[in-house]
């Protein structure tokens, strides 16, 4: 046998198990969900009816909003984050990185819970709003789509720094050092040179935090609560409340669609990113 | 030139972490145009020294001048230094022509001149026809120069050379270590240079700071580096050396008859020694047996191992690859030869 069919077995080996999972567990279902979504003699009427009803359409700007604002919020927070952790001269920075990944640490249900105490009208949280004046008496963080960003960014961020760290930690210090040298500000430095060359774990950190935003479901219906019209939530109720297996399977669809899309998109930018850093 | 203020005065300049001590009160003062270098082993505080020069460390105490500015507390960006880094630190999403460019766009030179102060940097170091490509693409070599043409660009102060060459391979290093000496004589750059090498050190500097354990040991042309070194880790680490120890000024620790006029540690540098078959005749001549001959090319090296168990070193003309190792030979030298080293007692 040739070197390289060797080689080509050797990888189809290596790959079939997870392949397997993948389609078994995956793909499968999917296509039946894709089916299903599409009954015989009006194989797009539940795609229809979710495009030209206002009121989903809303839903998923709702979601896909969501999934912007928390990406917004994790690089907001996580970036300076990650970058001083990267940079600290430390042997601590390797447990403060661990501390940060805490959220993760907890169940989604359980964190929810905490969240729902700390936003109901006499929350810490809630109380503390209200006593900067900003908002009424008996404003509550409870139910709102604030209240679900809050949430969801607190668990996601995790992950956005984790992803930053490996990245920033791989851009050598002495870069920033020289664009210093030759006149740029720290910051004019940190514009010019780190971000840049962070591209490409900016673009992979913010693609995980939008994808798990958008198809969250336990921290957005139990903090959003009734009013949280996002998809994950609409979903649910079209499956379990009003049994409506195609629609729902058709709003599952469109949200994967959308997922892969911007997944895509991502990746053609990454990869350019990955292209120029190089 | 040698009347002319300082460019750059090192004043006490100390840094310390904890309780360890990089660098210890230094001070150095560098003229115009010229290019002093900080020499030591890895370790001894000179890195430090120039980072200080440059703001990314911060003096533990001391002061930094640069043209009579007070520098010490200024962030790296207003202090006006060109770093070329061991690393080259090249910006690796920038082309050569915008690497090179980077500092005078900071500084807010116009497009037209800026482009043309770029293009007399590519000729000036031959990096013609390589303008847009990015670093990944250059050999080693070309790194280099784009490196050094992104500090030299900016006009700085002073240039701050962190271990220009030592990712470049033996043959490339001594070509472009000559290069880049003309081009600082050339452009009367005030120049900082950092190396381990002593003969890098000797072969481009006016001076040169010998540095251990965070202290400059001494400050001297290469000359008088070599020539009188000032204590016994720069006799040893300045070339090659043979020391002597003697108490008495007639006799060494180690039972070698010498007659030198004070007591302490004496040098005798291995290319003063000549080596010969006759026997030993007193003072100043000592018998051994050879044990190793290295040919050199335009010279050899030999070892003569003493009674007393001391191994001597000597350089001399190619013959003395002929010698055989276990080989009866006495080594001499003249009184004058020996240089003492004051700093040790």
């Amino acid at each position: 046998m040739h070197a390289s069919a060797r080689r080509g077995l050797v990888a189809a080996g290596l790959l079939a198990p997870a392949a397997l999972v993948f389609a078994l567990l995956f793909i499968w279902p999917q296509l039946g969900l894709f089916l299903q979504s599409m009954p015989p003699g009006a194989p797009l009427a539940q795609y229809e009816r979710f495009l030209g009803d206002s009121y989903y359409l809303g839903v998923l700007g709702n979601s896909l909003l969501l999934g912007l604002c928390v990406t917004l919020v994790t690089l907001v927070l996580g970036f300076p984050l990650a970058f001083l952790l990267a940079r600290a001269e430390t042997r601590w920075a390797g447990l403060l990185l661990l501390l940060t990944s805490f959220p993760l640490w907890v169940s989604a249900v359980v964190r929810s819970f905490a969240w729902m105490v700390l936003f109901f009208r006499n929350g810490v949280a809630s109380r503390l709003l209200q006593s900067t004046g900003l908002v009424e008496s008996n404003f509550q963080l409870i139910g709102t789509f604030a209240g679900v960003v809050i949430a969801l960014a607190q668990v996601l961020l995790p992950i956005m720094i984790v992803t930053l760290y490996a990245v920033i930690r791989g851009i050598d210090r002495d870069l920033e050092h020289a664009a210093m040298s030759l006149g740029a500000s720290p910051v004019v430095a940190l514009w010019l040179v780190t971000i840049r060359l962070a591209r490409g774990g900016i673009l992979a950190g913010s693609l995980l935090v939008f994808s798990l935003s958008v198809s969250a479901f336990a921290t957005p219906s139990l903090v959003g609560g009734a009013r949280a019209h996002f998809m994950a939530v609409t979903i649910y109720e079209q499956t379990l409340e009003l049994l409506d297996w195609p629609f729902s399977a058709a709003i599952a669809a469109i949200l994967l669609a959308i997922s892969i899309s911007v997944a895509l998109t991502y990746g053609r930018l990454l990869g350019d990113a990955k292209e120029q850093a190089r | 030139m040698t009347t002319a203020s300082p460019e750059l005065v090192l004043e006490g300049l100390a840094r310390r972490y904890g309780n360890t001590t990089a660098v210890e009160r230094m001070d150095l003062a560098v003229k115009p145009g010229e290019l002093v270098a900080l020499l030591g082993p890895s370790g001894c505080g000179k890195t430090t020294t120039l980072r200080m020069v440059a703001g990314f460390v911060e003096p533990s105490e001391g002061r930094i001048l640069l043209r009579g500015r007070d520098i010490t507390t200024m962030p790296p960006h207003r202090r006006d230094t060109g770093m070329v880094f061991q690393s080259y630190a090249l910006f690796p999403h920038l082309t050569v022509a915008e690497n090179i460019a980077f500092g005078l766009q900071r500084r807010g030179v116009p497009k037209p001149e800026a482009a043309e102060r770029v293009a007399r940097m590519v000729a000036l170091l031959q990096l013609q026809g390589l303008e847009k490509r990015l670093p990944k693409q250059l050999s080693g070599g070309q790194q280099q120069r784009v490196a050094v043409g992104r500090a030299l660009v900016i006009n700085p102060a002073v240039v701050l050379l962190d271990e220009p060459f030592s990712n470049l391979d033996a043959l490339l290093r001594e070509g472009t270590r000559i290069e880049l000496r003309r081009l600082q004589t050339e452009l009367g750059l005030t120049t900082l240079f950092v190396t381990h090498d002593q003969a890098e050190a000797m072969a481009i500097s006016d001076r040169i700071a010998v540095m251990n354990k965070g202290r400059l040991e001494q400050l001297g042309t290469p000359r008088e580096v070599y020539d009188r070194p000032a204590t016994r880790f720069v006799a040893s680490f300045i070339g090659r050396a043979n020391l002597f120890v003697s108490a008495d000024g007639r006799t060494s620790e180690d039972g070698i008859a010498l007659d030198i006029p004070t007591p302490g540690t004496w040098l005798l540098r291995p290319e003063k020694v000549t080596l010969d078959q006759a026997p030993a005749t007193g003072p100043n001549s000592v018998a051994g047996t050879v044990e190793v001959v290295s040919f050199l090319g335009t010279g050899a090296q030999a070892v003569l191992r003493l009674p007393g168990g001391r191994a001597l070193l000597i350089e001399g003309p190619a013959s003395l690859a002929d010698l055989r190792p276990g080989a009866s030979a006495t080594a001499r030298w003249t009184p004058q030869d020996l240089t003492l080293i004051p700093g040790e007692h």
